[in-house]
Order: structure tokens, then sequence, then C-alpha cells
């Protein structure tokens, strides 16, 4: 398969990746649940360094 | 100790004195958009760059913007790499048909990457192929090295403007770092370690024939009779050259630069450790010259000299004198021998250079490593350990060494002002408590990261104990040294510890990801702070800041702040393990 052949069913389908990506025999078990940990984490991660940027940002409002 | 090894050492320190003043003016000229020999070259690139991109190069930004627009672009890097690792099986550039990199691995590796940790739980040579190497990580080596230089100089903008409420254009940053500093150097070393060896090429791996065939058990038990060796082939020059000048550090092979391919000569050695020391060095002269105090650039880094001298030194001596253990065993140094600790590190290299390449790669946040430092014996060990814990400050990651180290300037001058009882000024800008809060923030959530994971990880046998090759406090060691790796963005691996697992490939992830982005918020926030204050001349009761007594407060807050946070977890580990080895017992 090639890349036009991988990506062109991918932008209308995405399970066509996630099955695509199941069926390598040395992708572990459940890609699914692990790749939307992945992106779950990454989400949470870079919300809570927006909102540490706002409490930075706040905190210079109060004084002692 | 030999004489020789102590020779290679100054001589590697001259140097990097040496090319520190060329390569900050170099610096300070790119920054301020002043002309450069390069120019006419990258300048038309630069504005097509921004053409393309619809950057107003004139446009300035304030901490929240600057730091948000890196934020986005970190995001942004962070998903490609982990796409890339995740369809590598079906992109081309895999001449092993090596399979998809698992999810946890991939994140793991992705945010690595994009932190300039370039910690790897796994082997490169049979898990990423040719396209992600290049595609995925070799990018970041440069790009995350231009977001650290980019933010050190905004901070340094923030000292030197003032009554101004930006810090530059982090997008125009960005690019001016990659095209004139990162890219031009990075290709001339690339071609040097191609003279020395280092390979340079898309072909498939080589299998060879082994001279004498050798027996290995299986995982299953069986015996089998090997007779060929896989060598593994890659474009390995153009990211070892970025490898090492970026402070990135993941290696193109598992052995990293203890490869022969990675770096297969003593002359490569030392470019290699002259690359690590080169930016950041160069770094200290450039706040001098853009804070217009030449002498405050000088005095930070005689505190950087003192800090890595006080390493190197102690970890060459510990090296040399071997393990107390042999004492029947000759351990000296002779013609015949290099005598010493020689237990995991390579022969062309010898102690001198395998302690000195050590101390170098965990004093800047790099993380290569050209020895293993699990084999050091357990004062050696704790060097690279405290070289990390004390905040990857002295020298430093491409620019995040430089803003740690201002994080402490003002904690030292904050402290200064204390013992006179003054408001503590920094070059003529007054530390006010907002200042104080957030570079306490800043302090503070690099040791409650690698502490609170290391605590957790320790108490849970299933998840952090199960892949510890050694107990003891050396098992506590390898523990601590791979979130302190992780979270101080270095990337060298303590090894002893398959870190390719859920728990840690996940648990370091948010270790890395919080010990660069967490920091830099509040930082950021300093600068921005900075900016917007007026300059006070200086008075009788302005503590200098080009002195070196100065120099000497500056180590004293380092060391102090380093060793009160983490003395109890040291002494729990590579200090117990130190007096167990004189007491007889081994881990």
């Amino acid at each position: 398969m090639n890349l036009y052949e991988f990506l062109v069913p991918a932008v209308f389908e995405w399970k066509v990746i996630y099955a695509r990506l199941g069926e390598e025999p040395s992708v572990r078990k459940g890609p699914k649940m692990l790749d939307m940990l992945a992106i779950v984490l990454l989400l949470l991660l870079f919300a809570a360094a927006l909102l540490y940027l706002g409490g930075c940002e706040r905190l210079k409002g109060k004084r002692p | 100790m030999s004489l020789n090894g102590w020779l290679q050492i100054f001589f590697f320190i001259a140097a990097v004195l040496l090319l520190a003043t060329p390569m900050g003016s170099f610096m300070t000229a790119v920054f301020e958009r002043r002309k450069t020999l390069l120019d006419p070259v990258l300048g038309p690139v630069e504005r097509s760059l921004y053409k393309l991109t619809g950057v107003q190069p004139e446009e300035e930004m304030t901490w929240r913007q600057y730091t948000l627009a890196m934020l986005i672009f970190s995001a942004a890097s962070l998903v490609l790499t982990y796409v890339v690792q995740r369809v590598q099986h079906l992109l081309p550039l895999n001449p092993q048909h090596l399979p998809a990199v698992p999810a946890d691995l991939a994140l793991n590796t992705a945010v690595s990457f994009t932190t300039n940790t370039n910690w790897q739980s796994y082997v490169p040579e049979t898990t990423m192929s040719y396209l992600t190497q290049m595609l995925g990580l070799a990018t970041h080596n440069f790009w995350s090295a231009a977001v650290g230089l980019a933010l050190a100089v905004a901070f340094i903008r923030g000292i030197a403007r003032r009554e101004a409420k930006t810090l530059g254009n982090f997008w125009v940053d960005l690019t001016r770092g990659t095209l004139w500093v990162l890219l031009p150097i990075s290709t001339i070393f690339a071609l040097a370690l191609v003279s020395q060896g280092v390979v340079q090429n898309l072909k498939p791996y080589d299998t060879v024939k082994l001279v004498e065939a050798q027996k290995v058990t299986g995982a299953d038990g069986k015996i089998s009779n090997v007779t060929t060796q896989i060598i593994a082939q890659g474009p390995v020059a153009s990211q070892e050259a970025i490898k090492m000048l970026g402070t990135n550090g993941g290696g193109f092979f598992n052995a990293n630069s203890a490869h022969p391919f990675e770096n297969p000569t003593p002359l490569t050695n030392f470019l290699q450790m002259l690359s690590i020391f080169l930016i950041p060095a160069g770094l200290t002269v450039t706040l001098g010259k853009m804070v217009n105090s030449p002498r405050h650039g000088w005095a930070v880094l005689g505190a950087m000299v003192v800090l890595w001298f006080a390493g190197v030194s102690t970890a060459f001596w510990a090296e040399s004198h071997g393990n107390p253990q042999f004492h029947k065993v000759d351990q000296q140094v002779s013609a015949a021998q290099s005598g010493g600790n020689m237990e995991g590190k390579e022969v062309r290299f010898g102690i001198a250079n395998s302690a000195l390449f050590a101390t170098v790669t965990t004093d800047a946040s790099c993380g290569a490593v050209n020895s293993m430092h699990d084999s050091f014996t357990p004062i050696g060990g704790l060097v690279p350990l405290t070289n990390i814990l004390l905040g990857e400050i002295v020298f430093g990651g491409v620019g995040a060494g430089m803003y740690g180290m201002l994080v402490f300037v003002i904690l030292a001058v904050f402290i200064a002002g204390l013992m006179v009882g003054r408001t503590p000024e920094y070059l003529g800008k007054k530390i006010e408590s907002y200042d104080v809060q957030m570079a306490m923030l800043y302090l503070l959530i690099f040791p409650l990261l690698i502490l609170v994971f290391a605590a957790i990880t320790i108490r849970m046998p299933g998840l952090g104990l199960s892949s510890l090759a050694n107990h003891g406090p050396h098992g506590l060691g390898e523990i601590l040294y791979a979130y302190t790796s992780a979270t101080g963005n270095n990337g060298s691996a303590f090894a002893g510890l398959s870190a390719n697992t859920h728990w840690y490939n996940f648990s370091l992830a948010v270790a890395m990801f919080a010990g660069r982005f967490l920091m830099i918020v509040p930082m950021m926030a300093i600068a921005g702070n900075l900016a917007l204050k007026k300059i006070t001349p200086p008075s009788a009761g302005t503590f200098p800041v080009t002195t070196p007594l100065f120099t000497v407060l500056l180590t004293g807050v380092i060391v102090i702040v380093g060793a009160l946070t983490f003395f109890p977890v040291l002494s729990l580990g590579p200090i117990l393990e130190h007096l167990m080895l004189r007491a007889g017992q081994l881990f």
C-alpha cells in the first residue's frame, strides 16, 4: 500500500486507520484504547498549561 | 588521575571559553536583527517563510502572546511526530519494514523530542524508520532547540527593555534561531563528522558474516548458532550534529555516542562535547551584550565554570580510583591500561573523556552518552544525577539553561537584598513579590515532579519495580535518575531500568511535558513583568552583579537550593550505595 492509498480513504473514514493499525502484528493489543488515552492525556496537558498560564497572569493583580 | 586526562579537560574548557565571545556576538546580531555575513543567503529564505505563513515580523508580542505562540507551535509539532510514528509502516523510507510504533511509546517519544528531552524508551535502530528519524525526530532537534533559544532571548529582552509591554516576536526568533544559528553550524558539523567516519546514507541495514560463529541462548532457552550480524545504517551524521548542538541527545542508535557510527574517534568526541556547550556558553555573552553589561555575562559564565569543574573533577576522581571491591586487581593508570573503573566505558575514550562527557552532557540538558552512567561508581554516578538536579543551569540546554540560570540570578539578588535589608535590584530593575513568587513556582515544580513520581513508582511494585534491574540504593538511583532526567529535559538514561512499559511511558511523558512547559510559563511571566519596569540608577545599596562576589553568591544559592531539596533522597541512593560498597556490599 502506498501513501495515497492509505490517506485517501482515511480522510473520510478514521476507522480505516485504526483497522489498518490493528492489522499490524507488532502493535500491542487495544491500539484504539491507547491512542485515545494518549490523545486525552495530551489534551489534558495542554489544557493544564493554558490554565496555568492564565493563573500566573491573574496572580499579578493580587498583592499579599 | 592522569596528567593527560587533566590536560584534555583543561583544553576542552579553554576551547569553550575561546568560542563563547564570537558565538555570543553572532547570536546577539542575529536576534537584534543586525547585519550578518549570512544575510544575503538566508534573508530571502526568511522573508519567503514569513510571506508563506503570514507572519508579520515587525509585530511584537506580550509575554502571554509569546508563550501562547510557543505552546501552539509545540502542540502542532508534537502531534506531527506522534502521527508519523503511528503510521511509519505505511510511509516511505522504511527499508527494514519496521511496524508502527505502539501508541504509548509514540506519545512518550513525541513529548520527549518536543520538550528537547530526547528520552528514548526504545531501541532506535529496531523501532524507528528513516523517515521517522528524519521527519519526526531530527526536525524536533532543530525546533525544540530553537524554541529554547527564542525563550532565552525573550527573557534577556525582558531584562534589557524598560517600560515595555512586549518581548519580541516568537515566530521571528524561532525562524532566525533555526536559520542563522542551528542550520549553518550543524551542516558544517555534520560534514566534519562524515569526514571522521560517521555514516550518512539511506541504505537498508547490512548483513555480514561473523568471523567466528557464536552460540546464543534465546528467550525460550534454546541455543542457536549465530553466523551473521546485522549492521544498522542510516542518515546518522545529519542527526548527530544537531543532536549535540541543540543539546537534544537522542541517539540514532541505542548505544548513542558510544556507537562507533555516531562517535568514531577522539576528535569527534571532542567536537561533540564542544558543540554541547557552544550555544549555552555563547548565550552568557549575548546576555552581557543585550543588557549592556558584558561583565554580568562573564560573572554568570564564571558560576557555570565553577560548577562544571566541581562536577568533572569529582567524576574523574571517582572513576580513576576504580572499584574498591577489586582491591587485589591492579587499577592504576599505566602505559598498558586506562586504569580505574572501565566498566561501561569505551576504550577509545578512556576514563577522562568518559567522565568529562558525562559531566558535560548532564550540565547541559543534552543527554547523549558515550559511556553507561549506570556502570559508574556511586560517587561518579552521583555527579550526572546532581548536575540535572541542580536544574540544568550549568551551561544548561540551548536557551533553557540560560533562562533557568536567570531565575536563579533573580533568587540570588533577592537573597542578597534580604541580607542587606534593601529592596533587591537586578540591573536597575526592582525585584518585587510577583517576580519572586514566579521564581519560586519555577523552582518548586521541578522537585515536586521528580520526588512525587519517584515516590509513586517505588510504592507500586507492579508498575515501577517490575522492570528494574537492580535493587537497594542502586535501584532507587535508577528510578530517581529516570524522573530527574525526564523532568530536567535531559534525556540520558542511567540504564538498568526497562522504561518501555505503559506506566513509564505515560508517567515520564507527563514529567517531561510539565518539566518543560510548566517551568516556561512562570519564567516568561517574570520576563514580561521585568520588561514593564523602570530602570533605577545604581546607588550605594545596589548589589553589584558583575563581581566575583556575585559569582560566589550565585553558585552558593544554586548548590544550597539543589543540595537542600534533594539531599535526603540522594543520601538514600548513591551516597548510601557508596558507603555500602566500601563495606563490601554490591547491588
